[in-house]
């Protein structure tokens, strides 16, 4: 399936790439577009982007509009949920202290990738390697 | 190639105030400073970008209007005037941080104080602690002061807890200066 998104990727975006790829649909390939209407001729599902269902909503980021919709509830996916929201949206709802070395990675990640696609190859492992540390901590 | 700065300029509507507020303190808050009138400047990456979009949207939505540049500076020198001024405001925020933090450590050593309000003290400076992260966050070329800000808390947090002690079981401070 297509899955498009805006371009020069931050947290939130990189971080559903990656939940999207893990956890919803394994074969997902990925485009960029500036907004809904474009990402709408593409024919992809659109995420973090204005207007659309996979963005941010009532408080949620987009990552955590995945992790609803597709009803995904691992407590793990959840910890990193919350670093995700404190990195993205920054209104300590979480005591996340993880979320402003993520954001530092991230922002410096793209400052030296330029190509969205190449960025989630290495954002990917970030959220792999998060994921694992969290699942031995919680699960 | 890279820009190494986002340009950001906006035109409200008169009313609501409280709009213009709102937007102000958000400029603030991701770190933007103001040149000259009314163009607002953050150095260029994926998050600073996500920042003014988002805050051009919100502008848009409310019938203003914005515009966004990605920019080099021509002159040599002027670069460096610009970081400048985003440390110099970097800086007094951390030096309110500081003075709000030898505040409470003298409050600390008051004589009379009770749990309570070594209690209260202690919450008022684990706020400081989050109002540091984000300067932390938002403290683009590292200003001059941060340490300081960093030690004053941690030093009121000894105050404030050999006071306490030994009521209160030890509990560190965390986060700051990891």
């Amino acid at each position: 399936m297509l899955w498009v998104t805006r371009p020069r990727c931050h947290i939130d975006r990189t971080a559903c790439a990656w939940l999207i790829r893990r956890f919803v649909d394994p074969d997902a390939t990925f485009a960029f577009a500036p907004d809904a209407e474009t990402a709408g001729t593409l024919g992809g599902t659109p995420f973090d982007m204005r207007g659309v269902e996979l963005g941010h909503h009532e408080g949620r980021c987009s990552f955590e509009s995945v992790l609803l919709k597709y009803r995904l509830q691992d407590p793990a996916l959840r910890e990193l949920a919350a670093v995700v929201h404190e990195a993205d949206v920054d209104d300590d709802r979480f005591h996340t202290p993880e979320a402003a070395g993520l954001d530092a990675l991230i922002r410096g990640l793209g400052l030296v990738i330029e190509d969205d696609l190449e960025l989630f190859q290495v954002t990917d492992r970030v959220y792999d390697g998060l994921h694992a540390w969290f699942r031995r901590t919680v699960a | 190639m890279t820009a190494d700065w986002l340009l950001c300029s906006y035109r409200l509507p008169r009313e609501p105030s409280r709009l213009r507020l709102a937007v102000w303190r958000r400029l603030k808050r991701v770190g933007a400073i103001m040149v000259h009138d009314g163009l607002w400047v953050l150095p260029t990456d994926a998050k600073t970008r996500e920042d003014f979009e988002w805050l051009a949207e919100e502008v848009e939505e409310r019938g203003g209007s914005v515009l966004l540049w990605e920019a080099r500076s021509l002159p040599r020198d002027q670069d460096s005037a610009v970081v400048l001024k985003f440390r110099a405001e970097a800086e007094e925020r951390y030096a309110t941080i500081a003075q709000a933090a030898r505040k409470l450590a003298r409050a600390g050593k008051r004589r009379g104080s009770t749990a309570q309000s070594l209690e209260m003290a202690m919450q008022q400076l684990r706020g400081l602690e989050r109002t540091l992260r984000l300067e932390r966050r938002r403290d683009y070329f590292r200003a001059a002061g941060r340490q300081q800000a960093e030690e004053t808390i941690q030093t009121a947090a000894a105050e404030i807890r050999s006071r306490a002690a030994p009521r209160t079981p030890e509990r560190r401070l965390h986060a700051v200066g990891n």
